[in-house]
């Protein structure tokens, strides 16, 4: 692997961000970028899995996944295909669509989603993903979760795979789906996030 | 001279986590707030969205600005106004301009919004506004810069770029 994942985040988590003073966006990455308090995102998932009745979990989980899944699949591609990546990634990239796999997880890291990383990747069939830091497991601040709580990294891990190994963009969403089986917020020691085909899926979030 | 918001950005290697004046910061993109939003607008039975987003976003803005105004001693309300107006834009979220403010309410303007933009970008205009991030922030706004609790202020958005207004105008009343 080319991929010098260390390289990337150094160079691209010191970026300085900021709104312009004109408009306060920042556009960034092909996309609008915001740098919001992590608290802000996980206050709000918690809050809608709080506000539900435990028979509808699975469905309010669907709903966070599925709004990361989506931005990650088209965050995804503006990454891959950025001024930014060209710059700092592209160089690196060999072995397609690995290689962009690799340096997309990099990026991911560089963001501050999750110190995370590919530790299992079968080419276009599965993917695991370990994160060993990742700031939706701070909802554990208030205790331990009673349910895995990482929708972001779950929709994003499967979106990335979709970019990687499904048809070319913007046809190939939802080939691949992700479940997290292990979760920091639970008492692990890691998140585990394990991706594979739509089709193969016998598909629950909540174990 | 209105002063300048110090924003101290820390990235720590060893959690790969970002760091402005000490708080966890994640980016995010505008497909990210437009389908949050778009689920507390969706919500429909499930749960009341609208308000879950808002109450997020004051009770998440409220306790930071509170700590900045301390930290920083920023004490007449003209030096809060500037600095909730320059944090704002510092995270991308837009320009906001606070442009009247009593204890008793005011009025607030957005003419460029990442809600609004990030939402016309992936779905287009639509009749009824979406903001509601925004509109907790400027409750959160306006409780911190009174040093009032959190709830004072209730936010309504009655103009909105979304809904091909020109900017988002936001009326803010005491509760």
């Amino acid at each position: 692997m080319a991929i010098d994942r260390q390289k990337i985040i150094d160079d691209l988590s010191k970026l300085s961000i900021k709104g312009n003073n004109e408009e306060g966006l920042i556009p960034s990455f092909n996309v609008l970028i915001t740098q919001l308090p992590t608290e802000f995102w996980n206050k709000f998932a918690v809050k809608i899995m709080e506000a539900v009745s435990p028979d509808l979990h699975e469905a309010a989980w669907a709903l966070l996944y599925n709004a990361a899944n989506e931005c990650g699949y088209h965050t995804g591609y503006g990454i891959i295909t950025s001024e930014e990546w060209k710059a700092v990634v592209e160089t690196m990239v060999e072995e397609i669509p690995e290689d962009i796999l690799h340096g997309a997880f990099a990026v991911f890291t560089a963001w501050g989603w999750a110190k995370a990383e590919i530790v299992e990747l079968t080419p276009g069939e599965r993917m695991v993903v370990r994160a060993y830091d990742y700031y939706e497991s701070d909802v554990n601040e208030q205790g331990k979760s009673p349910y895995v709580m990482a929708p972001m990294i779950t929709g994003v891990c499967s979106a990335f795979m979709d970019l990687a190994y499904g048809k070319p963009y913007p046809n190939g969403h939802r080939t691949f789906n992700c479940k997290q089986t292990k979760g920091i917020e639970i008492g692990d020691e890691y998140g585990e996030f394990v991706v594979t085909k739509a089709d193969d899926s016998d598909f629950t979030f909540l174990s | 001279m209105a002063k300048e918001m110090i924003a101290e950005r820390i990235f720590d290697a060893s959690r790969c986590r970002h760091y402005i004046n000490e708080v966890t910061s994640v980016m995010h993109c505008h497909h990210y707030a437009s389908l949050y939003t778009q689920l507390a607008v969706d919500a429909g039975d499930m749960f009341d969205g609208h308000k879950i987003l808002n109450d997020t976003s004051e009770e998440t803005f409220y306790p930071i600005l509170k700590d900045y105004f301390n930290n920083n001693k920023i004490t007449t309300v003209e030096d809060r106004v500037s600095i909730v107006e320059q944090y704002w834009a510092f995270t991308g979220m837009g320009k906001l301009i606070i442009k009247e403010i009593t204890p008793k309410g005011g009025t607030a303007e957005m003419p460029f919004s990442h809600v609004d933009s990030g939402w016309i970008k992936k779905w287009g205009h639509r009749e009824k506004p979406v903001n509601f991030i925004g509109c907790g922030y400027i409750a959160a706004v306006f409780a911190s810069i009174f040093d009032l609790p959190i709830g004072s202020y209730q936010v309504i958005e009655t103009q909105s770029i979304v809904a091909n207004n020109e900017k988002s105008v936001f009326s803010i009343e005491k509760k």
